[in-house]
């Protein structure tokens, strides 16, 4: 098993151990659930289960978050939702962390340099670049091509911001839309609550996605990343090139070349395959 | 008013933590391995796989060529025994020759559509043909691999008895296309080059992107719910959930083309466009065709997939809607007792 799932069940662990209140059953079933993992589990499961408790621990923050605040009537409509916008910021800031639009270079990164959502903005670009710029005593070809990273990562950076006003506004209308729905519908348990925010939030994104601001938006964040990434390659061809290694775009150009060549080759073979059934039909 | 009492709350979450240990425990004891229904591997090449599944009882004599896309692997198609597309057509006494496109690598790149439609695909049918002792296929398309087969009916109509799309886009820029509009603005040259060949799990997240709550949060917060409460449904989500995420990468010249051609040019309502070297009129196309789509599709939705009516001879025509989603018209209980049913009937009609 990683060290990345144990921490996550240790984390739930330490979770339900604060929580537990109606005996530990349930928490002895964890901690034997725990030492069962064989070191070859399969990661598909490991991944599966990775998802299934990330999505359950946000749901029980919000649960407890709920539970704080809740007195024996109940709570009230506005810290409700207000409990609720917290929620969504973690989602949402769990999203990006996770989003495969991210350049690789920056994913393998963020780990050790996002902040928590609370601190608002995912702002660990400048943190970021500092680093970088401090690296820049490079000859002048490569401090060029840092320059050239530097600059698509600060675009990619803005791309990134936009986006994330974008989903906000769009959180904030859906959580709107959610409390009319919610008023009307007479719910009174979380699950179903929950269960309607999503329906919500579907048709407001699905709304969104119809929306030439929005997929200009979220068009500027792949364009961007890809800009990153292109910039980073190019970087690291350089280097390589420096070093006398063979780059990616080497290997690139020798795949494109053989690649024209089979072309050329299949395409005499047609020809030829024509010639003969005409010199068959010739004969015939 | 929303329940929140303590109680209440304490319970809701006691009960999650249950149904998670439950659903966790079973599914760290289960291994669930895909494997396909006997079959004969005919060719492989390039990293493609053309496979032979064999009718059950009496056969026809010409081979029905399924042509999967390149998103994805072509093995939803033979999900299960009982979800099984493959299985039920060779139950109908169709012979089976289903194309694998495989996953490219680093150096097959500069493949572009012209290699994967122009080449390997008629090298594929070429197979087909010698196999079976026939001198043409019935051509039955998936999604992408619907317009691959098209493209082919169009350069090759000599070869194409009977064309059956199923779930394929036609109209890239019907109004509800969702996933064109995430794709139309993209930068596809930018990112090919950026990337070589396109990762499958970028693919993927497109895909999850466009219900991101109810595919991303919500489906993760049921699925402990749903397996502590029907074990049996286990291997079927498990090997579900192995498809999703077994997307390969995707060859950067075939999807720039694919992505300008098709998503950005609307090429295939024009009718005539070129691929490279390789020049695709579809008025060209003899053989009549069978759509079959899916009326709740979110992928493709219906406005694009009925559109190929209009580029057809209409006495050649027919179209099969389906109530299901995208997978679902591939794989559904319901659609598996109509759409094997009518392709057999289709393929065996008079012209």
């Amino acid at each position: 098993m990683s060290d990345q799932i144990r921490n996550i069940m240790q984390q739930w662990l330490d979770q339900l151990e604060r929580q537990a209140r109606s005996g530990t059953d349930w928490l002895q079933q964890w901690q034997s659930l725990l030492e069962q993992f064989p070191d070859d589990t399969d990661p598909q499961i490991l991944d599966l289960l990775h998802q299934l408790t990330r999505q359950n621990h946000r749901f029980a923050s919000l649960t407890e978050a709920l539970l704080s605040q809740s007195g024996e009537g109940g709570l009230s409509r506005e810290s409700l939702l207000d409990t609720y916008q917290q929620h969504l910021d973690h989602l949402r800031h769990d999203w990006i962390q996770s989003s495969r639009f991210l350049p690789d270079q920056i994913a393998l990164m963020t780990p050790f340099i996002s902040p928590p959502p609370k601190s608002d903005g995912l702002d660990w670009g400048p943190e970021l670049l500092t680093r970088l710029q401090a690296l820049s005593a490079f000859p002048n070809e490569l401090t060029q091509r840092l320059k050239g990273l530097l600059t698509s990562l600060i675009h990619f950076q803005q791309c990134r911001q936009a986006h994330q006003a974008e989903l906000s506004e769009l959180n904030r209308q859906a959580l709107e839309a959610f409390a009319d729905r919610l008023q009307a519908s007479g719910i009174t348990d979380l699950t179903e609550a929950h269960a309607l925010w999503v329906d919500t939030y579907e048709a407001r994104y699905r709304a969104a996605l119809d929306n030439d601001t929005f997929i200009d938006s979220f068009n500027r964040l792949v364009n961007s990343g890809s800009e990153v990434k292109q910039e980073w390659q190019c970087m690291v061809n350089l280097l390589c090139r420096q070093l006398g290694l063979v780059s990616l775009s080497d290997y690139d150009s020798l795949s494109e070349r053989h690649q024209a060549l089979q072309d050329r080759v299949w395409q005499l073979e047609q020809q030829m395959k024509k010639l003969q059934k005409g010199q068959q039909r010739d004969q015939d | 008013m929303i329940r929140t009492e303590a109680e209440c709350l304490r319970q809701s979450l006691k009960q999650q933590h249950e149904q998670l240990a439950a659903a966790s425990a079973s599914l760290l004891n289960s291994r669930v391995q895909h494997h396909f229904m006997p079959h004969r591997m005919l060719l492989q090449h390039e990293g493609i796989t053309l496979r032979v599944f064999e009718p059950s009882g009496p056969t026809t004599q010409r081979p029905l060529v399924l042509c999967y896309a390149l998103v994805n692997r072509p093995w939803i198609l033979d999900l299960m025994p009982d979800s099984s597309l493959i299985r039920q057509l060779t139950e109908q006494g169709l012979r089976v020759y289903l194309i694998d496109w495989g996953s490219p690598c680093r150096s097959q790149r500069y493949q572009g559509l012209e290699h994967y439609i122009g080449q390997l695909m008629h090298r594929c049918i070429q197979a087909a043909m010698d196999d079976s002792g026939s001198n043409s296929v019935d051509l039955a398309g998936v999604c992408q691999g619907g317009v691959f087969s098209l493209c082919y009916a169009a350069l090759h109509p000599e070869q194409i008895h009977r064309l059956v799309t199923l779930v394929t886009p036609v109209d890239f820029h019907a109004h509800d296309f969702t996933l064109s509009h995430l794709y139309r603005g993209i930068n596809i040259k930018q990112l090919v080059s950026a990337y070589g060949n396109v990762p499958g799990a970028l693919v993927t997240q497109v895909f999850s992107n466009m219900q991101p709550m109810r595919l991303g949060q919500l489906k993760h917060l049921h699925t402990a719910k749903r397996l502590s409460e029907v074990p049996a449904s286990q291997a079927q989500f498990l090997l579900m959930e192995q498809w999703l995420n077994d997307c390969p990468d995707l060859a950067g010249r075939a999807l720039e083309q694919f992505v300008e051609l098709f998503f950005q040019q609307n090429s295939l309502l024009q009718g005539e466009f070129e691929a490279g070297p390789m020049q695709v009129d579809l008025s060209r196309i003899e053989a009549p065709v069978l759509n079959i789509f899916g009326t709740e599709d979110h992928l493709v939705p219906p406005s694009a997939a009925s559109a190929l009516e209009g580029l057809c001879n209409r006495s050649g025509y027919q179209a099969l809607p389906i109530k299901a989603g995208h997978i679902g018209t591939l794989m559904g209980s319901k659609a598996l007792k109509q759409v094997p049913a009518a392709i057999h009937e289709w393929l065996q009609a008079k012209a």
